[in-house]
């Protein structure tokens, strides 16, 4: 029953001098929003919830103007079709922006991270080109709630592990790592418990597999880890890239493998390759060692 | 003491100020500027206790560069190596002459960010009032560093403690609540795997 009351209070205070006791909700929303300008997204979200003021503020274009990328349009392109930009405001789109977004296919989704709105990606294992993945003697595909895909690639035996894939993508500018997730053993359900199922596992202990990553304006690395840790999803580290600029589209390559020869390997499951800005992450990470 | 400016708080207290210091202050500077026959400026929305430390804050950056202000463009009279000898001087030269890497001015601004952020570690009733000076008086240093003390204050505190702090209402009904949630809702993750 207060709340009209007090705002004739407030305004009654300010006429005849202000004085203490006059809280922040005076404030125009066009300086609630110069304080939202300092916060991460999610704290303007939770300082909506405030009061109608901090509402109105948090709404402002100018303040989720400075937490898009700066290539938003491109992004906004790449997500979603022309009607559907057309009557979003700039929170709206970032909203939309942190949802999974599918492109090239459908086999990519790409998302901004919710809290510092770095680019995430995510290529399906769909979307890679693995060596005899139409042979159904070495290579199938599984479904699992366990990929964002609901999809994986489980490889049963082969002498010549390779997995390549790439993307052609307009990066805000910054620093990324690119990580290969791959689980040794195959999971599955049964009787509501998660079981793995180990059978197939071999030949990694032998030698480790290599991985690779390069882009377009010449950077390189190459690498090299023991697979390990059964049962689990791990993202292998590759390395990073750097993007100078958000207008120029980074193709980016990146490959896994293990060709030698002299034996054969088996039981794993890829599920896709992640780029993250660096220093985010998620999952269980294991870093690869450079070989320079 | 140069020319003087006289400002009247909320409460009717004056405060006899330097115009350097008073002209931190745009809407001073605009009042002043106005034909002003008793050259005293009413402040009805700034009460004493601010207005004090208001003008604490601007007697301090009075003869200072603005914390924004790129050193490049930093005119040489206001720099502490040059105090002085930069009197007489053709003005236009010795700004545009004044060093980008002068390590006195690089001092100078480091040194008054610093009591800057001292400043505004104050209680937090002062923090939003602060503000309100600022935004009211115009004056954008202390804006700035209101705006950061008063987004230090916000972050990290849950929406009951920060209205206690800021002495805000909710003045959402139960309808809006149900509104905001369903804006934000985007907030929960869909899958992170």
């Amino acid at each position: 029953m207060g709340s009209w009351i007090s705002s004739i209070v407030r305004a009654e205070h300010a006429a005849s001098g202000g004085g203490l006791g006059a809280g922040l909700g005076d404030l125009p929303e066009s300086c609630i929003a110069e304080v939202l300008l300092h916060l991460d997204p999610l704290e303007v979200c939770r300082a909506a919830r405030l009061s109608r003021a901090f509402r109105g503020a948090a709404s402002a274009g100018v303040v989720w103007e400075t937490k898009l990328p700066k290539n938003y349009a491109y992004l906004m392109e790449k997500a979603m079709d022309e009607t559907a930009r057309a009557r979003l405001c700039k929170k709206e789109i970032y909203a939309r922006l942190c949802r999974p977004n599918p492109f090239d296919g459908g086999a990519k989704e790409f998302w901004l991270e919710k809290n510092r709105g770095g680019i995430c990606m995510s290529i399906s294992s769909k979307a890679l080109l693995i060596t005899g993945i139409s042979d159904k003697r070495y290579w199938t595909f599984h479904t699992t709630e366990e990929s964002r895909f609901k999809s994986v690639a489980y490889l049963r035996q082969t002498w010549w592990f390779e997995v390549v894939g790439e993307v052609d993508f307009c990066f805000p500018a910054g620093t990324y790592s690119v990580f290969f997730r791959l689980h040794l053993g195959l999971p599955s359900k049964r009787f509501g418990f998660r079981i793995c199922n180990s059978e197939h596992i071999h030949g990694w202990d032998k030698k480790p597999v290599k991985f690779q990553l390069s882009t377009s304006n010449g950077q390189k690395v190459l690498s090299k880890c023991s697979l390990s840790e059964p049962g689990s999803w791990i993202n292998y580290r590759v390395g990073d890239f750097v993007v100078d600029k958000c207008d120029v589209p980074t193709r980016l390559k990146f490959s896994l493998t293990q060709i030698d020869c002299t034996h054969t390997k088996g039981g794993i499951c890829i599920d896709s390759v992640f780029i993250f800005p660096k220093g985010f992450m998620q999952g269980k990470v294991f870093n690869t060692s450079a070989i320079l | 003491m140069g020319k003087t400016i006289k400002l009247i708080s909320g409460d009717g207290e004056m405060f006899e100020v330097e115009e350097a210091v008073a002209f931190q202050s745009n809407i001073i500077k605009s009042l002043a500027d106005e034909d002003n026959a008793d050259d005293c400026i009413p402040l009805p929305r700034v009460d004493s206790q601010i207005l004090s430390k208001v003008l604490e804050f601007c007697r301090k950056h009075a003869n200072s560069p603005s914390v924004h202000t790129k050193f490049a463009a930093i005119p040489s009279e206001l720099c502490p190596k040059h105090d002085g000898s930069a009197a007489g001087a053709s003005s236009s030269e010795s700004s545009s002459a004044h060093s980008e890497t002068c390590r006195a001015c690089y001092d100078a601004v480091m040194k008054l960010v610093q009591w800057d952020l001292e400043f505004v570690k104050v209680d937090l009733d002062l923090i939003h009032h602060l503000l309100k000076a600022a935004n009211y008086l115009d004056i954008e240093d202390l804006m700035f560093m209101a705006v950061e003390g008063a987004a230090n204050a916000i972050r990290g505190n849950n929406p009951e403690e920060i209205r206690k702090l800021f002495d805000l209402e909710n003045d959402f009904t139960p309808e809006e609540e149900k509104e905001i949630l369903k804006e934000y809702s985007w907030l929960d993750d869909p899958f992170e795997p």
